[in-house]
């Protein structure tokens, strides 16, 4: 393109961009309907054409990087859920990487990357609270914020600058998630890129795409309801304050959970609470990883917050054999003698669930030598060796059969 | 005082000032004692000592830099104590003293995925093991550290009177894993206790 064509181009985008950057209404109401899409878009200017050359470098990192779940249908499910939420013209020009962590969070970039961790399948429960998600980080991406961001930044004079300085200084002492905060940001995303006021613009944009797709608006407010059951649960057992929600932290990016959750549920449409929440076809869709995901999450050591999480996902989408299994390991693991019978109940509703499960019989044989019932210990550890003779700790369980310790 | 002065006595207290040793060269064939316990080991090449930064009850040994081959000595680790240094808001994994041979696989990788921002974890097998006389537990493991780098790791380990006795070693899967393997294996074959 010359560069005549370019200023041609970019003056028409820069007209059409207006148009559909209303601000989120101050008065409650439901978000109205997503504007037309403007077609295929180009960075413009400096600071935009280096912040999209920075992704691209980024996103070839990531393609790259040893920390991607690499599995393709999964992504594809993810492409789908977002077609279906902002709609098939705009989600072409994107592209879905989930990245192995365990913790909730999704970001997009302006090239067009959406970062989807791991942990988000563990806290959504089917496809309109996932839709939810990723509408919102596509209203990022399509409101530009990250180069308002980025250029708000440079100017220096204004308040994001500081925050953004503060909290890069404060991250490794922040809550929760501190320790996982100086991860590679190529392939992590970065964490801290938006105003409260972008936040809540990108909710707008998120409800507004659900109300116009075919999935229930209603359940995007569970999202933060799921987040708030687990922090609140994960400090209980810490033995910390419990999380104030209300409050406002000193420079804390996001709008607090309640308010989000408050706010969410005032946007939805009310006629889209009949439509359905796609969770039957969430869980079927997530089923063959899930395991993973519940292992990385119950060896974070976080008791509280994992306990919370395992029962939302088993009384929401129903109770199957990972899920009692990784309950049963989350107390076997917590190790206090009063976390054994609760392992052995569990372990049993597993097998219950599916007999063929080894690991499940490994975990109850532990469990039950460890509450000293050793008889029915080795039994189960036998079971677990026919039922997975080359098992890793074979060998180990053998010893263990053999010797008593 | 005048500039000159200041800058006199600045000089004078580096010169005077007690150097603090960071590293403690190991020597080759030497038994030592680890981790302030009654555990010695006798390396059959010389280590650098980079001291107990892996909680109280721990002692680092490297070859080339503890990101390339990190050696770690626990000894006489008793029930409660933990396997890092304490974070905060971070709960770490204790060691149990009722804890059986066969879990502390999943006790190393709990405190490596809390403690080293690891999200990738792989247990590789673990098998019987006699260590310091006694039934011991030997096991591998890999993972992808917060670098994205594979670090490839081993540990043998013991249960005398519910205190954990346990030599790791962590190195990068290419090249450094296999380069310090033959070192650690003559390490933990010379450990004995006092």
């Amino acid at each position: 393109m010359t560069k005549a064509r370019l200023l041609v181009f970019a003056s028409v985008l820069a007209a059409v961009g207006p148009a559909y950057a209303a601000s989120p209404p101050k008065s409650a109401g439901q978000a109205s309907l997503p504007p037309p899409y403007s077609g295929a878009y180009q960075p413009i200017g400096k600071d935009e054409i280096g912040l999209w050359q920075r992704d691209d470098e980024d996103e070839r990192i990531l393609a790259a990087s040893p920390e991607r779940f690499d599995v393709p249908p999964l992504a594809a499910y993810l492409t789908d859920v977002l077609c279906r939420t902002v709609g098939t013209d705009r989600c072409k020009g994107v592209r879905v990487y989930i990245v192995r962590s365990p913790f909730f969070n999704a970001s997009m970039t302006p090239n067009g990357t959406i970062r989807v961790y791991s942990g988000l399948f563990l806290r959504v429960h089917n496809e309109a609270e996932l839709g939810a998600i990723l509408g919102h980080e596509f209203g990022h991406f399509e409101k530009r914020h990250t180069l308002n961001a980025f250029k708000a930044e440079r100017s220096g004079r204004n308040l994001l600058a500081w925050a953004a300085v503060l909290s890069a200084t404060a991250s490794n002492f922040g809550y929760r998630t501190n320790s996982f905060d100086s991860l590679q940001i190529s392939v992590h995303g970065n964490l801290r890129h938006f105003s409260r006021d972008q936040e809540r613009e990108a909710d707008y944009m998120g409800i507004g795409f659900l109300n116009a797709s075919n999935l229930r608006p209603q359940s995007a407010a569970q999202v933060w309801h799921t987040v708030m059951g687990e922090q609140e649960h994960s400090a209980a057992v810490r033995g910390l304050k419990r999380p104030d929600f209300k409050g406002v932290a000193f420079f804390a990016d996001h709008p607090p959970e309640a308010e989000r959750a408050e706010s969410l549920e005032l946007l939805a449409a009310p006629e889209g609470a009949t439509r359905s929440d796609g969770a039957a076809d969430y869980v079927r869709a997530i089923a063959p990883y899930l395991p993973a995901f519940l292992n990385d999450q119950i060896k974070l050591n976080d008791f509280g917050g994992s306990d919370y999480l395992i029962q939302a996902m088993g009384d929401t989408c129903g109770w199957t054999a990972p899920l009692y299994f990784a309950r049963g390991e989350l107390y076997r693991l917590h190790g206090n003698p009063r976390d054994m019978p609760n392992a052995i109940g569990f372990y049993e509703r597993a097998i219950g669930a599916d007999s063929t499960m080894a690991g499940a019989y490994r975990g109850l044989g532990l469990a039950q030598l460890r509450s000293g019932l050793i008889e029915p210990g080795r039994a189960s550890l036998k079971t677990y060796l026919q039922l997975d003779p080359g098992a890793k700790d074979a060998a180990m369980i053998s010893t263990l059969l053999e010797s008593g310790h | 005082m005048t500039k000159t002065g200041f800058v006199a006595a600045t000089i004078a207290c580096i010169l005077v000032a007690t150097p603090v040793q960071a590293h403690k060269l190991e020597e080759a064939n030497v038994a030592v004692r680890v981790a302030k316990s009654k555990m010695s080991v006798t390396p059959e090449r010389a280590w650098n000592g980079i001291g107990g930064r892996q909680g109280k009850q721990s002692e680092v040994w490297t070859i080339d830099g503890e990101q390339l081959n990190e050696l770690i000595f626990f000894a006489d680790v008793r029930g409660g104590a933990t396997l890092a240094p304490k974070m905060k808001h971070v709960t770490l994994p204790t060691w149990d003293e009722k804890m059986l041979l066969v879990e502390l696989p999943e006790l190393v990788e709990r405190n490596y995925r809390v403690t080293r921002q690891v999200t990738e974890f792989t247990q590789i097998s673990s098998k019987p093991q006699t260590f310091l006389g006694r039934d011991g537990i030997a096991f591998e493991y890999e993972y992808v550290n917060a670098d994205g780098l594979h670090v490839r790791g081993i540990a043998v380990a013991t249960i005398i009177d519910g205190a954990l006795y346990m030599i790791n070693l962590n190195a990068p899967r290419l090249n450094y894993f296999e380069r310090s393997k033959a070192a650690f294996d003559a390490i933990v074959a010379s450990a004995k206790l006092d």
